[in-house]
């Protein structure tokens, strides 16, 4: 992939978006835009049992064969009979849905949660599904039916979370109770396994057939020398493999029969299109893709089935402006054909935002507005260490511009050597309001990786980021296909929850059980190190319990459900045979997710404070204040309040933030789990998506001065009760957390309103802002602009936006402080 | 934190910090607002810049405010920014001003002042050749109207300005665009003829805001300038902004609107 490197970029550094390919008023932009409508005019989304119920017939019929076969057997099945939408206008054709506005169900994985008791309502959560506040889901009565009588029942004892919890019954009882009672984490078994980045380049350069051929060659070179047990797996699953590449393969010949039945009675213009479509759905994946737009195809096609197969999500494309360069390049020459290649990009955009799984009430909850998170990640060094920003980067920037969705999630990866007029380009963007995209930063990720999570320095630097902010190799970019399963949610953890065990000795307040160990009376103790001494006892404990959960989480994985389209999808299984989930990557690790970390920081600086240095109360009247939710103690909650927190220069709170971070990290590093033949290894990462809300809800008062089942604080952002010194003081507090420590990532949002982003000036000065961040250490940073529709927002629900300044020349306030006509008037000011 | 030789004993009275202040000068800053001011515009967004005893007003020590101001050094440095005093009237605390200015000489941070000009001569001498830039307040350039609003005239204002210029001082002048007071053709014309007469690196051009209404009240004091200055309708405010900025650009061309 020599020519990707860096080309003549003939970008303005200082106005990208009114040097864009696509004009607003083009026919291809117009096109876009009606398709976003169409897939934003959906009503609210229906339950389809389309893929549950063809996923659950095809199981069921090969209920003889060996697990991974048995699978993509059943993956066959669907892929073969599912319906397939389309959209008047879209160019690229398939969908991961089979109905527009449809979320299918995957029963291997939901069968658990959508049997369980709503906790809201009377009925199991399935019957609940339209009735809750957050991501209301209709379901017909016909479909309800067959779910509950038909479907549901089958899987009963047979989907992921019914195997683990019978191990736990049978094995773990102590485990069981932990994870039941104590709250400190939340399972991660409700859905299929997420966070990936697939080898797309593969199919694109080679063709899936070709891919199916090599993978016969080596079935049927272990066939001759069949030794253990181990070797009889593996044959299963090369043919398991190959099988989903069949299914994939028949999937596109049916579209391109939908496209051809669509063109007979299509006006001669649109018969064309259809046509061309069609052709395209003949040639790829089976074959390499000739042209940018059988590339993209191809690419969406292995993105989609992998929905509708192994469902999960954070099913991430990678450095997509590296790996498809070449292709871009040679494809794209007169000014006409980048304009056709903008329409294809952002009509792949398009295509990313069709699907979105249906989550429990807790997690739904926690995850409002999210939808897969699957990232494209752009720029950043190659294995060289030299810079790969090219025309195409800038490209996606411009697809970001004019599609503005959440899906496809966007990241930018700067180091020292990014181009400044690609910074600006992308600020430009995000200024639009989007959030998008997400910087993430080399310098720290990179060795982050290395020393961390064993990988080569070379993999390392073409590292992809997913979901959130996880970082794992990128198989597509890298010379030598490194992959990684790097299961990067090990099941979100709450640092508040450990500091609350720890001031109860082990009993959770909120049910009473006993589920941390004895770690010491905390009125008894003496100096500040017997509170954080028994801190580390009741994490241990808790970590340790996590990661018992896990080794039967990925077990099941790998052994009961399989993942054999997972594995044809990484280079790695793909040539060994093992699974995906079994030891078959290049890298393995386990990403545990801290959430709370400002709240847990803040709370050990308030114990340091109140009760050991300043002694303004003993730990006996700070256990009393927090079990009165602080009632009759407002004048030390005052106290606690007034103390330098995290994010404000609070230097206390800033150790002990690093601390948390150095003692989390250590504790899972200490732990590994088998996959087949390998070791994974923990790694932490400390990001809470909305997670911190429903968290909270879990953790009683704190001795920062939180009210019980107020939120936490979010990612590694201050708490709400930190006082806002300005971004510089924020920024500081993420960029000094030991940010190497956490390859599985870490998520640091910044509200900006848009007056002190508008100018170009302004622009410039927020470029540096986010340039000596990452000088300073800062892992990532995502900026949400908000514009008049947000403040309004702000204005009827100011709980919400308690960290949003405004500013102007020499003046500046929390805009929740403002009154109603002098926030009017702001408002007027923000566009 | 400390490098002047001796002990440094300074205090001061302010009565804000700001950390990314990015309107108040070049780069990214930090904006310390000292209080007491020799003017009392009426349009003022800062009352507590200058209302006695109000609770805004607090003491701090030169050694408190340096560790503030490293905090964000890398910031300063790779913004080209740093620290401006403002306030009030900075000038009002020479010493005070003098010695800290000379402090962020001493750590490699930048400076910058924000002067209305009303205060004497020897205060501007107090801090000679420790400031990077002036952002200097020109309110109006008639004698009579400056005092009917601000409570003085400007003669002093404009002999500071000139005595400034011929020491060679990088000047920024600052004009708050208050309507019906000194939005006009001929103020325009005035302004872009001194900015030429000093040499001035730029005109800026602060749109009237009501951010301070607020304050007032906290303050428990009514909000007195609200009758005094003509509110213009939302509608026709930018345009009334780049008109302004238009007639000054037919005489003088660095003109931005904004801090």
């Amino acid at each position: 992939m020599a020519d990707t490197q860096q080309g003549n970029v003939d970008i303005m550094s200082e106005n990208f978006l009114d040097n864009l390919v696509l004009k607003w008023s083009s026919e291809a932009e117009l096109r876009i835009q009606r398709i976003k409508k169409f897939l934003l005019g959906t009503r609210i989304p229906e339950i389809s049992i389309h893929r549950a119920r063809l996923f659950t017939d095809g199981y069921r019929k090969n209920e003889a064969e060996p697990a991974a076969i048995r699978k993509a057997k059943a993956f066959y099945y669907v892929l073969e009979n599912i319906p397939i939408p389309v959209i008047e206008d879209q160019l690229i054709a398939g969908s991961a849905i089979s109905f527009y506005g449809a979320i299918e169900i995957d029963p291997e994985y939901y069968t658990g949660w959508l049997s369980s008791d709503s906790k809201n309502r009377p009925g199991t959560q399935l019957r609940n599904l339209p009735l809750r506040g957050i991501q209301p889901v209709e379901i017909s009565q016909e479909d309800l039916r067959i779910l509950e009588e038909e479907i549901l029942p089958y899987w009963k004892d047979k989907y992921l979370g019914a195997y683990i919890y019978k191990d736990m019954e049978a094995s773990y009882p102590q485990e069981l109770e932990f994870i039941n009672k104590a709250q400190v984490f939340m399972t991660n078994f409700g859905k299929g396994f997420s966070h990936t980045v697939e080898d797309y380049n593969s199919v694109v350069t080679k063709g899936l057939k070709e891919i199916k051929n090599e993978i016969i060659c080596r079935r049927d070179k272990l066939a001759k020398n069949l030794g253990s047990e181990k070797d009889s797996r593996r044959l299963e699953m090369y043919e398991a493999m190959i099988i989903c590449a069949e299914a994939v393969m028949l999937y596109a010949r049916r579209c391109a029969k939908v496209y051809e039945e669509k063109s007979l009675s299509a006006a001669p213009e649109k018969k064309k299109e259809l046509m061309a479509i069609a052709d395209i759905c003949k040639k790829v994946p089976e074959f390499p893709a000739r042209s940018w737009w059988e590339a993209l195809q191809a690419i969406h096609f292995m993105h989609m089935t992998n929905f509708l197969t192994e469902s999960g999500v954070s099913h991430s494309l990678g450095r997509m402006d590296y790996y498809l360069y070449p292709l871009y390049k040679k494809w794209v020459k007169a000014s006409e054909e980048k304009e056709k290649a903008q329409e294809l990009l952002e009509c792949f955009f398009l295509k990313c935002y069709e699907y979105q799984s249906v989550r429990d009430e807790k997690t739904g909850r926690g995850l409002a507005g999210d939808r897969t998170n699957d990232k494209i990640t752009l720029g950043g060094i190659d294995e060289k260490g030299n810079d790969i920003t090219n025309e195409l980067t800038y490209r996606f920037l411009e697809a970001q511009a004019h599609v503005h969705l959440k899906e496809p999630n966007l990241s930018l990866r700067l180091h020292k050597g990014t181009p400044q007029a690609l910074v600006d380009s992308a600020l430009e963007v995000v200024r639009l309001g989007s959030g998008l995209p997400q910087f993430i930063n080399d310098d720290v990720i990179i060795p982050s990786l290395v020393s961390h999570a064993g990988v080569l320095l070379e993999d390392a630097r073409h590292y992809a980021d997913l979901g959130c902010q996880e970082n794992i190799t990128d198989p597509n970019s890298s010379p030598v296909s490194a992959d990684t399963n790097g299961h990067n949610n090990a099941g979100f953890f709450n640092l508040a929850k450990v500091v609350e065990l720890t001031l109860y000795n082990g009993i959770n307040p909120m049910n009473n059980a006993q589920v941390g160990p004895n770690s010491g009376k905390a009125d008894s103790f003496k100096v500040m190190d017997e509170f954080s001494s028994a801190f580390i006892k009741q994490l241990r404990y808790a970590v340790e319990m996590n990661v018992l959960m896990n080794s039967l989480v990925e077990r099941h994985f790998s052994d009961t459900l399989t993942n054999p389209y997972l594995s044809l999808m990484h280079p790695g299984p793909r040539s060994n045979g093992f699974d995906y989930a079994g030891g078959g990557c290049r890298y393995n690790w386990i990403g545990a997710v801290g959430v709370g970390l400002a709240t847990a920081a803040d709370s050990l600086m308030a114990i340091e404070e109140l009760v050991f240095k300043r002694k303004s109360c003993s730990m006996n009247e700070l256990l009393l204040a927090l079990e009165a939710n602080w009632k009759g103690f407002e004048g030390l909650r005052n106290i606690s309040l007034s103390l330098s927190r995290y994010g404000a220069s609070g230097k206390r709170a800033q150790f002990w933030a690093k601390w948390l971070v150095d003692n989390f990290s250590s504790e899972y590093e200490k732990h590994r789990i088998k996959r087949g033949d390998v070791e994974a290894k923990f790694v932490i990462g400390l990001f809470s998506m909305g997670i911190y809300l429903v968290l909270g809800e879990d953790v009683s008062a704190t001795p920062d001065g939180r009210f019980a089942r107020e939120m936490l604080s979010g990612s590694v952002a201050p708490s709400q009760y930190a006082e806002a010194l300005g971004y510089t003081a924020t920024h500081n507090a993420a960029a000094d957390i030991n940010t190497q420590k956490a390859p599985n990532g870490i998520v640091f949002n910044q509200v900006m309103p848009f007056n002190i982003v508008s100018r170009h000036d302004d622009l410039i000065k927020w470029g540096a802002l986010l340039r000596t961040y990452f000088e300073l250490g800062g892992m990532s940073v995502q900026y949400s602009v908000v514009d008049r529709d947000e403040l309004k927002k702000a204005q009827s629900d100011p709980g919400l936006y308690k960290d949003l300044i405004v500013r102007v020349g020499g003046y500046s306030a929390r805009f929740i402080d403002l009154s109603k006509p002098i926030q009017d008037d702001f408002i007027a000011r923000a566009c | 934190m400390i490098l002047l030789p001796g002990p440094v004993n300074m205090r001061g009275k302010i009565f804000n910090f700001q950390r990314y202040a990015i309107h108040d000068g070049l780069g990214i800053r930090s904006v310390l607002f000292l209080y007491g001011c020799s003017l009392k515009c009426a349009w003022c967004c800062n009352p507590e810049s200058f209302i006695p005893d109000n609770k805004f007003i607090r003491e701090v020590e030169i050694e408190e405010v340096i560790p503030w101001l490293l905090e964000d050094k890398p910031y300063f440095l790779n913004s080209g920014g740093g620290l401006t005093l403002s306030g009030g009237e900075p000038l009002l605390q020479p010493e005070f001003a003098g010695v800290l200015l000379k402090e962020c000489r001493g750590h490699g941070i930048g400076t910058a002042i924000e002067t209305c000009g009303e205060v004497p001569w020897s205060n501007f001498e107090a801090v000679k050749g420790l400031v990077d830039y002036y952002l200097y307040d020109i309110k109006h350039l008639d004698p009579d109207l400056h005092n009917t609003y601000t409570g003085s005239g400007n003669s002093g204002i404009l002999q500071n300005l000139k005595r400034l210029s011929l020491d060679k001082a990088k000047i920024y002048l600052r004009v708050p665009l208050v309507p019906g007071y000194n939005m006009d053709e001929k103020q325009a014309h005035k302004i872009a003829e001194l900015a030429g007469d000093i040499s001035a690196e730029g005109i800026n051009l602060l749109p009237y805001h009501r951010f301070g209404e607020d304050k007032y009240a906290r303050l428990g004091i009514n909000y007195a300038p609200a009758g005094k200055i003509s509110i213009i309708p939302e509608a026709d405010r930018k345009h009334k902004v780049l008109e302004f900025a238009g007639l000054i650009r037919l005489h003088y061309s660095k003109v931005v609107i904004g801090g």
